[in-house]
């Protein structure tokens, strides 16, 4: 009996699993998300724009956090990065920043998110 | 087909179904489901097979045993009967059992022996409320009263207190298969399976055929 304490076999499963085709999300880098949305039958897709704030977890488990405010409302989506459901990643802008987390952009207003 | 297998815990993580939801998932891996002989109990047929590989100089006598006789050059340290589910044709010694018998979408039984975790107290064991943080309860974690009166003036039996808490052979019904890798002999079922990593679980199938709604 191999050692089941690697993680051989739950990254044999994961692989399946994974997407290598989206581009690599960093923070603070301004993008626009496409996901699919089903409705009834038909399925449309949604796009999503704002600047990534946090990128969390690996493998499969791996998400990232889109902030953006939205008539005044501040809104953060978190989107799994392998999800199915994600149809393509645009990258807009990327704006340097000294942090991991930039939790501190919700401190501030829709007209200072974007500023470098 | 075998009614079920040893399987061992891997450990868990999270795979997209079809519609992009996540599922969590426990990976459980095959070693061994060798045919070693058979049974049969009140008529019904039954295949013992041999699981857990291992050196033939680390395992028991009356086991060497068995597996020589089924002609076999490998050691395996568990036995276990299972029923044969189309009992036309019994599989010949030596038939290695794949996870194969698992398709996905099936409703599967697991038995595994829980964590232990020692000796706990009711709030831990059983759920207990506890008593009043503050006001100077000192009442804290306790099971507060465990009877009545002269009548009966005896504990109930079965009565929950604190005590040794885990290690108990339990068996969870209908997780679903979701997974199925014939390579590397890894199932993965939906949902948690208890026990520790590399712990022995026993995956049945359902005798009714374990059909999804």
């Amino acid at each position: 009996m191999p050692s089941l304490k690697d993680k051989k076999y739950i990254i044999n499963i994961e692989k399946n699993f994974l997407r290598n085709d989206l581009p690599e999300i960093r923070p603070g880098y301004v993008v626009k998300v496409w996901t699919k949305v089903k409705e009834k039958d038909k399925e449309r897709l949604s796009a999503f724009e704002g600047i990534v704030i946090s990128v969390r977890g690996s493998g499969i488990g791996k998400t990232f956090t889109v902030r953006n405010v939205i008539s005044g409302v501040g809104v953060e989506r978190i989107f799994p990065y392998h999800s199915p459901y994600i149809e393509k990643i645009e990258i807009i802008r990327k704006i340097p920043v000294r942090r991991a987390k930039l939790y501190y952009l919700r401190e501030r207003k829709q007209s200072e998110l974007f500023k470098e | 087909m075998v009614s079920g297998l040893i399987m061992h815990k891997v450990g868990m993580t999270r795979i997209f179904g079809q519609d992009g939801e996540v599922i969590p998932v426990t990976l459980l891996k095959l070693s061994g489901g060798v045919v070693v002989g058979y049974k049969e109990v009140k008529g019904e047929k039954r295949v013992i097979l041999a699981f857990d590989e291992c050196k033939l100089k680390n395992i028991p006598k009356p086991i060497v045993g068995i597996i020589k006789k089924a002609g076999l050059d490998k050691g395996f340290r568990t036995l276990k009967e299972f029923a044969l589910l189309n009992e036309s044709e019994l599989p010949p010694l030596g038939t290695k059992m794949s996870v194969d018998i698992f398709s996905v979408g099936e409703l599967v039984d697991v038995t595994g022996i829980s964590k232990g975790r020692g000796f706990q107290g009711v709030v831990k064991r059983w759920g207990f409320g506890g008593g009043p943080a503050s006001h100077g309860s000192m009442s804290h974690r306790r099971p507060g009263s465990i009877g009545q009166k002269t009548e009966p003036g005896r504990v109930w039996k079965g009565k929950k207190m604190a005590g040794h808490m885990g290690m108990q052979t339990i068996t969870i019904k209908n997780l679903q298969v979701v997974y199925v890798d014939k390579e590397n002999e890894v199932i993965a079922v939906k949902g948690s399976v208890p026990g520790w990593i590399g712990g022995r679980i026993i995956v049945k199938k359902k005798k009714s055929g374990g059909k999804t709604q």
